[in-house]
Parts: C-alpha cells; sequence; structure tokens
C-alpha cells in the first residue's frame, strides 16, 4: 500500500488522477489527530488490479477544511459527514454535512485528542 | 360538483419508521416522504448506538481492547475478531501458526453460517413469512452451541488474540461440526425448496431496489450487496488472509442486482460455507494454538489497514501504533454503513411495503455502523 | 318465542367457539412453527383464550381525545353485528331462509363500514391508511365471493342453503365445481384479512392497522368478530362446496378448512396490496365467471 502525501489544494486533482487510473473504489476515509496536527486518510481500491492507495493530507489543527470529494466519489459521503461529526473538520460542497452519529444538537467533536469525556469539549 | 384538477390537493404524507423497529434491524431510525403509496423521499438517521468504540481503542491497551471488537458486529463476531486481530498482528509482525489459522477459518465460516441464518429468518418475516424465522433460529441455536462449546460464548467470544486463537479444539468438538453438516445442508436445501420459487415471496422481492455493478462501486458496497449486482469480488479469495489463501476460489455473483439477487446470492454463500468448513476441517493438522508474542505488547510507530469479508461485506480495520500499547488511532471501517450510502435511491420510487423488504435485503446491524 | 332463545343461545355460543378457533389456530400455527403453543392455562391451554378475553375486558376504557366520539365508539359494534347476523342464513340454524345467499352476501358487506369507521374515527393518519387499504381489498373481494356463491346457487336452482345442501347428493361441488370452491377460499381468506391477504394488520409493523387505537373490550369485540367471521366462512365452505351433512362430519369439514387457513398462514408471505387488487380483479373474477360458464355448458 503506496502512501501518498497531498496537500490540501492539490486533493482534487490527485483524486480525480487515481479515478481515472482506475481507484474509484472508496474503502475508507478517516482522520488521525496527533495534536499537533490532522492527517486525513483517504484509502481508494483499484479492484481490477486489487491494489490500494491511501492519500494523506495533513490539516492545521485548529481549523481543519478541505474539498468535499463526494462529487467524484459519493461512496465518501458518510464518511465525510462521520469525520465531521467526530473531528470537527468542515468539507466544502458536501452536500449533507450534518452530524452522522452524535445528536444534532451536540457539541465538540469526542475524537479529538483534547475531548474529555469529563468535561465535555475541553478548550486547554 | 365535483372540485377541478387544481383544486384536489395532494399533500407529502411523513412516515417515520424506528428508531425501534419490529422487524430486528437494530435502532435505525428512516423518515420516508410519501406521496401516496410511493416514496419519494428518504431520510436516514443513525447513531443510537453510538458507543465509542474508536475513542475507547485510544483508552485501552492492546490487549484490553480485545473483548471489544466482538461488540461491533455482534452477529458476527469473529469477523471482527479478526479484523482488529490481523491489523494487530500486521503492526507486531506475528504470525499465528497454521492450526490457529484453520481454526479461524472454521469459526468464521460457522459465525457466517449463522449470521445468514438470522438474516435469512428475518428478511421472511419483514415479507410477512413467519415460520422460517423460527426454522433458521432452530438451526442457528445449533451453530450457537458449538460455538459455546469451544469458545463459552454464544454471541462475543473473544476467541481470538495476537498470534492466535486462546482455546484448543478438541477432537470431539471437530467431529461434531462435521456431523453437524450434512444436517445444516439438508435444511438448507428445505429452505430453498419452499421460498426459492414461492410465487407471493418472488413477486415481492423481485425487481425491487435494484443497484447496477458501477454504481455499487463508487458507493463503496461490499459483501452480497455489490456480488449480487454483478462485481466478483470477495475479499477471501481477493485479498487472501489466513487460510483462505489455500483454498480454491467460490465467489457467488448475480446479475440482477435487486433484492431477489440478495437473496439467492446469501443463501448460495451458506452453501459455500458449509463446503469450505468440510475442506477446513480436513486441513486441521496438530500443532500450537499460538505464537510467540511479547509479554507486553506494544504497537510500533505504523500503520496498516486489515479487511476481512465478513457475512456484510468489508469489515476493516485502520490501525495507526504510536510505539505504546495504546492505539494512536483505530478506524472501523463498517460494510453496513457504506451499504446504507445507497439507501434512499434503492427507496425512491418503490412503495412503503417495499422499504421493509429493500432495507431487509440490505442487512445492516446497527452494531457496527454506529460504533 | 322459540326463535328468540335460539337467537340467545346462537348469540352465546359463537363467542365461545371462536375462543376455541382462537385457541387451535395458536396451537396449530405453533405445531406448525416448531413450537409448543398455549399449554399451561388449562387442560391443554383451553382456558388462553378465556383468560386473554378476561383481560382484554378489565383493560381501562381509552379513546384518543381527537377521535370522532361516536364513529370510534360504533366501529367495533359495527364490526360484530353484521358476523353475528349472516349466521342467520346457514342451514343449521335456520333451514327456511330462501334468501340465504342474497341475505349474507348483503350482510357481509356491511362490515367494510366498521373497517371505514374505525379508521376514520381513530384519527390517526396510520389507521385511515390502514382502513382505507382494508376497504379497498373487502370491496375488491365481494364480487368473485358472490359470483362463487352463485355456482351452487344455480346449481341447485336456488338462493336456500339448506336446498344447496340437499343437491349435493352424490357428490358436493367442490368436485364438479373446483374453480368456483377455490374461489370462494381465497375471496373468503380475503375478505377476513387472513394470511396471506393480512397486510392490514401486519403493515402495523409499519403503519398501523385500523385497529391500532383499540384497546380492552372494544377491541376484545373486533378479535371475536374477526374469527366469528373466520368460522362463518368456514361454515359456508363446509355447506356450499363440501356437502354439509350430520353435526360430526359437518364440524370434521369445518375444522378441516380451518386447518388449512391457518397452514396458509403458516407457510405464506404477505401479499402487497397493489398484487393483491390485480390477484382480485384479473385473476378471481375471470376464474369465478369461468366456473359459471362451465355449470352452464354442463347443464346443456
Amino acid at each position: 500500500m503506496i502512501k501518498q502525501s497531498v496537500s490540501v489544494d492539490k486533493l482534487i486533482e490527485t483524486a480525480r488522477h487515481c479515478l481515472k487510473e482506475g481507484f474509484v473504489y472508496p474503502v475508507l476515509h478517516t482522520a488521525v489527530d496527533y495534536e499537533t496536527h490532522l492527517e486525513l486518510i483517504y484509502i481508494l481500491r483499484n479492484l481490477e488490479q486489487g491494489d490500494d492507495r491511501i492519500l494523506s493530507v495533513i490539516l492545521d489543527a485548529n481549523a481543519p477544511s478541505v474539498p468535499s470529494l463526494t462529487p467524484w466519489i459519493p461512496g465518501l459521503i458518510f464518511q465525510e459527514r462521520e469525520v465531521y461529526d467526530l473531528f470537527g473538520v468542515s468539507y466544502d460542497h458536501h452536500p449533507h454535512l450534518t452530524r452522522l452519529l452524535l445528536p444534532d444538537k451536540f457539541r465538540g467533536h469526542p475524537l479529538r485528542k483534547h475531548y474529555t469525556l469529563a468535561e465535555g469539549e475541553v478548550t486547554s | 360538483m365535483t372540485p377541478n384538477r387544481e383544486e384536489i390537493v395532494q399533500e407529502e404524507l411523513m412516515l417515520n419508521l424506528g428508531p425501534q423497529h419490529p422487524s430486528t434491524h437494530g435502532v435505525f431510525r428512516m423518515v420516508l416522504d410519501l406521496q401516496g403509496e410511493t416514496i419519494v423521499g428518504v431520510t436516514p438517521y443513525m447513531g443510537y448506538l453510538h458507543r465509542g468504540f474508536e475513542k475507547l481503542a485510544e483508552r485501552r491497551t492492546a490487549i484490553q481492547y480485545q473483548p471489544y471488537p466482538d461488540r461491533w458486529d455482534y452477529l458476527a463476531a469473529m469477523f471482527d475478531e479478526m479484523a482488529y486481530i490481523g491489523a494487530g498482528e500486521a503492526l507486531l509482525g506475528i504470525q499465528a501458526p497454521r492450526r490457529a489459522q484453520v481454526l479461524r477459518g472454521i469459526v468464521m465460516e460457522l459465525n457466517r453460517f449463522a449470521s445468514h441464518l438470522l438474516w435469512l429468518g428475518t428478511f421472511l418475516l419483514d415479507v410477512g413469512a413467519l415460520s422460517p424465522f423460527l426454522y433458521t433460529f432452530r438451526e442457528r441455536e445449533m451453530v450457537l452451541d458449538l460455538l459455546m462449546e469451544l469458545t463459552g460464548a454464544r454471541l462475543t467470544y473473544a476467541y481470538m488474540r495476537f498470534g492466535g486463537v486462546h482455546h484448543d479444539a478438541e477432537d470431539v468438538w471437530l467431529k461434531k461440526v462435521r456431523a453437524g453438516i450434512p444436517y445444516f445442508r439438508q435444511r438448507l436445501s428445505e429452505y430453498r425448496t419452499l421460498i426459492d420459487d414461492n410465487e407471493i415471496f418472488r413477486r415481492r422481492v423481485e425487481h425491487i431496489g435494484i443497484i447496477d455493478g458501477t454504481h455499487a462501486l463508487h458507493y463503496g458496497l461490499s459483501g452480497p450487496m455489490l456480488r449480487a449486482s454483478g462485481v466478483p469480488w470477495d475479499l477471501r479469495w481477493k485479498r487472501p488472509y489466513g487460510i483462505y489463501a489455500e483454498i480454491p476460489p467460490r465467489i457467488i455473483t448475480d446479475l440482477a442486482g435487486d433484492t431477489y439477487a440478495r437473496y439467492k446470492v446469501r443463501v448460495e454463500e451458506m452453501a459455500v460455507s458449509l463446503d469450505l468448513l468440510e475442506i477446513f476441517l480436513d486441513l486441521v493438522e496438530s500443532g500450537p494454538i499460538m505464537a510467540s508474542v511479547p509479554k507486553v505488547v506494544k504497537f510500533p510507530k505504523q500503520e496498516t489497514y486489515f479487511a476481512v469479508e465478513g457475512p456484510r461485506g468489508e469489515l476493516g480495520v485502520y490501525l495507526v501504533g504510536n510505539g505504546t500499547a495504546y492505539a494512536q488511532r483505530m478506524k472501523i471501517r463498517p460494510p453496513s454503513l457504506f451499504n446504507l450510502q445507497v439507501l434512499s435511491q434503492l427507496l425512491i420510487g418503490h412503495m412503503v411495503s417495499d422499504a421493509v423488504a429493500i432495507l431487509g435485503s440490505i442487512d445492516i446491524v446497527l452494531g457496527e455502523v454506529d460504533r | 318465542m322459540k326463535a328468540l332463545l335460539v337467537a340467545l343461545v346462537v348469540g352465546m355460543a359463537i363467542p365461545a367457539v371462536a375462543a376455541f378457533l382462537l385457541w387451535y389456530e395458536r396451537r396449530l400455527l405453533a405445531r406448525l412453527q416448531v413450537r409448543h403453543g398455549p399449554n399451561r392455562v388449562g387442560p391443554q391451554g383451553l382456558w388462553q383464550s378465556l383468560a386473554d378475553i378476561i383481560k382484554l375486558l378489565s383493560k381501562a376504557d381509552t379513546m384518543p381525545h381527537t377521535a370522532h366520539p361516536w364513529l370510534f365508539r360504533l366501529a367495533p359494534v359495527m364490526a360484530f353485528l353484521p358476523v353475528f347476523m349472516a349466521f342467520a342464513s346457514l342451514p343449521e340454524l335456520d333451514p327456511h331462509m330462501n334468501i340465504g345467499i342474497l341475505y349474507l352476501s348483503a350482510i357481509l358487506s356491511l362490515e367494510v363500514l366498521a373497517i371505514l369507521a374505525a379508521g376514520i374515527g381513530s384519527h390517526s393518519k396510520y389507521a385511515l391508511l390502514g382502513g382505507l387499504r382494508a376497504t379497498a381489498q373487502m370491496v375488491s373481494y365481494e364480487v368473485p365471493l358472490t359470483l362463487a356463491l352463485l355456482g351452487p346457487a344455480m346449481a341447485a336452482g336456488s338462493l336456500n342453503l339448506a336446498t344447496i345442501v340437499s343437491h349435493q347428493h352424490p357428490l358436493p361441488y367442490i368436485l364438479t365445481q373446483p374453480l368456483g370452491a377455490l374461489s370462494l377460499f381465497i375471496a373468503g381468506m380475503a375478505e377476513a384479512h387472513r394470511p396471506p391477504f393480512d397486510l392490514t394488520e401486519a403493515e402495523s409493523e409499519l403503519v398501523a392497522g385500523y385497529h391500532v387505537e383499540y384497546s380492552g373490550v372494544r377491541f376484545a369485540l373486533f378479535v371475536v368478530s374477526e374469527y366469528a367471521q373466520l368460522l362463518f366462512l368456514a361454515w359456508l365452505m363446509a355447506v356450499v362446496y363440501l356437502g354439509g351433512g350430520p353435526i360430526w362430519s359437518l364440524g370434521l369439514k369445518i375444522l378441516g378448512t380451518v386447518s388449512v387457513v391457518i397452514w396458509l398462514r403458516a407457510t405464506l408471505p404477505r401479499i402487497r396490496a397493489d398484487q393483491l387488487m390485480a390477484l382480485g380483479w384479473k385473476v378471481l373474477i375471470p376464474l369465478t365467471s369461468l366456473n359459471l360458464l362451465w355449470l352452464v355448458a354442463w347443464n346443456l
């Protein structure tokens, strides 16, 4: 599995390039919180070759925002909503960016490292 | 005095299904917008069973987390375990000994059979046939009894460990499994005789909820949902893991892509599971069931993605280690969540009675959707 | 005076037999499903229906406050009465009713009003939908039901059910008019909302059936009228197509018919609303018409 680093501005271009090469199957999309930064992971698969490709986007931990890939990879609608819900990453042009798992009125993004159960959203 | 056409007002009716269903899919809610009998809009709501499994993985050591995966998709617990253990073993560089791999294969196929039995019963219940539910559960009880004898539990086994499995199978148990297979085969053929060509059943499920292969690919569908639309992708043979690398492929596909196709694929998969069980039983050799594993298990600073073919599709774990015993991040790739993405497309244009049948044919378990 | 007494006795006997049928269905269905069914309450669980009815009768009387005051209250009674009145046409209870078939056809069609009343009176979207569907179902299947009854009437030359029975020597009409028998059986099941035609009640998985808002006595009335209707249709089938006969033979025929109905419930999935309508209009009506044509041709 090759992991390819992509910058935010080149994300759409790279994704479309992958699609052209046959990597149309969305396996997974998530975020990893490293406290200093967030890393977004996209795994795309080419079923003919049976190959996976990983795209990694590094984001600023304070204001994480990327363009949504759903216009080209519809299988990411729920995954992007999930990352928004649990990490607070905002996706531009996502058709329906609302929380997926937590109640709509919930405040805070629990999968961030600075979030603890004791106080809800902790600003530390 | 008859009113003019413009004066007859048609309103959309909003119908709320769930979160508690009589059809046993779990706590899932969907709001249907109806125009008369026809569905014109679907809004799914999930999260009622969110238990924070991914956050928990960051707060428990690798070993402490072992009982948790069983509870993601509680109907296919062995697959949850395999996904987690497989990811961990990939990071730790451990390979389980052969006997353990064969035993893992056996319990996974038994689990798949049990999961499909439950699905079959509830699917038919959704369509209105009351009795098959009881028959399939009778068989399921037998499978669960087998698993209980081996692992001590009926649903949440905590059977697999990094490096192998926890309990060895006695010859008596292996004989029981082997003896059960012809019985299950006979029952399966009974079900097919009763159900496959039943006129009313076919009219209820044929030509509804159709999705074509390309569409299915772009939405990340997997498992029977994908194969019933003609895409021959099954991780057991396309990305073999464990003992499956030695087995000749048996990938079941159907070209119709409708609810009936998904039914046929799953039933055929049950037959394949029984065949695989026989093959695995022949492969059992004596030997250790655990490899040597360090006393303190720490995930190295690497990441990996490990996926298995569960009854619902591709169940994967993306594991990121940070040098400690705790995971930096553990992401679960739930097949049911991806399969749900096409729900509105499958339902729109159909009638309310079809909605339940189509939802049943997707075979979702909220435990893994919500985590 | 004697007639009044008979009516009273019959009126009290029918709920008892309906209760017995309730027990019978639960036991038979259970056995077909690898279960036991009620077998604790009384010998072989025979008092189970009584226990259930006592429970229902002792419940609080509830009514949604937006419900239509008298439609809601009247509906269970409207469901109960026509079924009971229909029994008057049966030859074992009154051998002299010369308009037998006409009477029972007319009376049974009143059943539809009860369902409409329940659906509308409950003031619930879901009850209304269920009620409308049930109405469409019952109205559609009345035509094949009546046509299926017409065959034996023509063959016997009378609408009197007693005459129809006496004309079934040596062969019961099920053998000489099989299509008609089949149609009566199917149409009867549809009229009685029996599975596989039970989408209005099982729709309560999705949309609640027309009697969702009912509990206690009112609900008990619906249940009793449902089983009484089943009893009536089985009896009708036994009389019109199976040849009636002495009480023991008639009883066996009725039980046999009911058993087949229960067997179908255990076996078949539910039929969808539009498929149900198609079956009634496009299959059963041609079948019953064919039956009549066959009868005419045979007699020529």
